[in-house]
């Protein structure tokens, strides 16, 4: 009885997922396992959402900034790596785009086929384009979430401020077509390669790769939000003010975890290359951005897995429903139903509604155990 | 005994309208003071501007001989004033226990924070001390939201004991309690006595008769008079600053 206990009851549902994707391979084949580990992305993303929105109050709109500079970082270290960049005629890789638009007679060499081409050149090396993929959106936030939060910025505001960079940066991306190959984005990469071992995206091996880094940040995000620092965050999402007069320092916890979750959406974004092979301006959309905050609200902003599942399940969902020929027609319509449906009925979403069900069961448990004991 | 808490000339100015008028008052440690004044005084006003809620045009506050005025609130309540809200706030999402641990304020930063659940027994202590002052042991894993008036009020005044402040600020406690929860609120008071100094505003003249030694009272952003309980329901001017002969003990 000691054993049946909230708590345990959510590790069990963790522990349940994470069994469950490893096993995944057993029932899929590879074309499925491809497409599931795009949706464990997804779910990736989501966990990222409920971290900075459910936690701690943060209503991101711009998420996809954070997932498109992750993605583009590895892409540009892929693409090096591709064949077609060794093919231009020259020694050293150059990006096929490059020669596209280059000046008659500008040599083939990433130091000056054009102006800003220079940028290129730590990005031979994989492990750069990786380590960019995290530091670079950790970094904007850190600027961001510094200059907004010591300002006091909340509510809307941020998820206007959050919006409106996005789509700015969207278009300095589109607009950068000798550099990254502006609106087409990037495609013809190479493979992700660690230790001799290429990462085709349709191999088993590529899908654990995402599954397993999936599993770890959901660990990792849980483990944090029950920290002290955790409570804290909830703590300010509740009543800033008051969190204020016990002496923390607001701004800082709030641009730690805006920081966290921009690290996880550039982590998502490289493992999207990874899986998709190509990286373009769409992951700026404010389409896709707002797409994150509809799976986190389906599956539960507070909860950390009922975000990761609610984008996965909307996906599989959406892809189903899509490719079904009757309803083809009418595939985001039905997405728009089940989020209306989920949103009136189930305020606190999926994993909020579940929540809910097993403490009512757990209270019935008790009372009788309770019972049998009296008599 | 030294001064914990010096407040020379404070003056607020929204506008033209002074709030807080060239007000001065000495607090001295293990003191509890009552600050009482009718509605619109600047009682609230002056919490606001010690804490740092609100910025001052004019004079100085000294805590403890460092000048604290106009810093950011959460420097200054690092540096031992604790604040309990007119209106109570707690946070309502979290547990009692989990609210009683946010406010065990000796680690603050987030590096510190991200293990300090790892060695929770001497803040376990702490949190069922405060758990049993405030009456709200069997009410632990309870969300605060679901909490009395009553008991939400204690459990503000369970987190001032945990944050452990030099200087408690309480601005009405008893504020909406029936007269059986205002007496178990001027025990907790009393219990907080002595190990920190107090200052409390309120209108309860049977509360403050209860807890209270030095009365200052504000009117319109100036100290009007201060002294013990007999001295200020004598004084004249009060009595004249209260509307008529009713005095005090009926405001």
């Amino acid at each position: 009885m000691q054993l049946l206990t909230r708590t345990n009851l959510q590790l069990a549902a963790y522990g349940l997922f994470i069994v469950v994707v490893m096993l995944l391979p057993l029932f899929m084949d590879v074309f499925w396992l491809n497409r599931i580990s795009k949706y464990l992305v997804f779910g990736m993303l989501g966990i990222a959402i409920s971290m900075s929105w459910g936690y701690a109050g943060i209503l991101n709109l711009g998420q996809g900034l954070f997932f498109g500079f992750g993605a583009y970082m590895l892409a540009m270290s892929l693409k090096l790596a591709s064949p077609t960049s060794l093919a231009q005629g020259s020694d050293e890789p150059v990006p096929d785009f490059m020669l596209w638009t280059s000046e008659p007679g500008a040599p083939i060499d990433l130091c000056c086929i054009n102006q800003g081409s220079f940028l290129w050149i730590p990005f031979k090396e994989q492990w750069f384009g990786v380590a960019m993929g995290l530091v670079m959106p950790t970094l904007i936030a850190l600027v961001l979430g510094y200059a907004m939060f010591r300002a006091r910025i909340a509510g809307v505001y941020v998820a206007i401020l959050t919006l409106a960079l996005c789509l700015l940066v969207r278009l300095l991306v589109i607009d950068a077509q000798p550099l990254i190959n502006g609106f087409n984005g990037l495609t013809d990469l190479g493979w992700f390669t660690v230790g001799g071992l290429e990462f085709d995206p349709y191999l088993v091996e590529t899908y654990y790769l995402i599954a397993i880094i999936t599993c770890l940040v959901l660990i990792g995000a849980r483990w944090l939000v029950n920290t002290k620092v955790g409570v804290v965050l909830q703590a300010i999402r509740d009543n800033e003010e008051r969190v204020r007069y016990l002496g923390y320092d607001v701004a800082v916890y709030k641009v730690f975890f805006f920081c966290i979750s921009a690290a996880i959406a550039g982590l998502a974004g490289m493992l999207y290359v990874i899986a998709a092979e190509f990286a373009s301006p769409t992951f700026m959309n404010i389409g896709f951005s707002i797409s994150m905050v509809v799976w986190a609200a389906v599956g539960g902003r507070w909860s950390l897995l009922g975000a990761c599942l609610g984008a996965i399940l909307l996906n599989v969902v959406e892809a189903t429903v899509s490719e079904t020929e009757t309803l083809v027609e009418a595939w985001q319509l039905i997405i728009g139903a089940i989020f209306l449906f989920v949103v009136l009925v189930m305020p606190r979403g999926l994993a909020g509604f579940i929540q809910q069900g097993a403490d009512w069961g757990l209270d019935w448990l008790h009372q009788r155990v309770k019972e049998r004991r009296i008599r | 005994m030294a001064a914990i808490l010096e407040i020379e000339e404070l003056e607020v100015n929204f506008r033209g309208f002074r709030a807080v008028d060239g007000f001065s008052m000495a607090v001295e440690e293990g003191e509890l003071r009552v600050l009482i004044g009718a509605n619109g005084a600047g009682k609230t006003t002056l919490m606001d501007l010690i804490t740092g809620r609100t910025k001052s045009t004019g004079g100085k506050v000294t805590f403890l001989g460092d000048n604290i005025t106009n810093r950011q609130e959460h420097k200054i309540a690092r540096r031992g004033i604790g604040r309990k809200f007119q209106v109570p706030s707690v946070f309502k999402d979290l547990t009692v226990r989990e609210n009683l641990e946010v406010a065990y304020t000796r680690s603050l930063s987030v590096w510190r924070n991200l293990a300090v659940r790892a060695k929770p027994r001497r803040v376990d202590r702490q949190i069922e001390r405060a758990l049993e002052l405030s009456s709200l042991t069997e009410e632990n894993t309870n969300l605060a939201g679901n909490l009395s008036h009553g008991q939400t009020q204690w459990l503000e005044l369970g987190m001032v004991l945990m944050q452990n402040p030099k200087l408690v600020l309480l601005d009405e406690p008893t504020a909406g309690m029936t007269a059986l929860e205002t007496e178990k609120t001027s025990e907790i008071i009393n219990s907080l006595k002595g190990e920190h100094s107090i200052i409390v505003v309120e209108h309860d003249m049977t509360f403050v008769r209860s807890i209270c030694e030095v009365i200052t009272v504000m009117h319109l952003g100036k100290k009007l008079a201060e002294g013990t309980v007999e001295q200020i329901e004598n004084d004249p001017t009060v009595i004249d600053a209260y509307l008529g002969s009713g005095g005090i003990t009926h405001a």
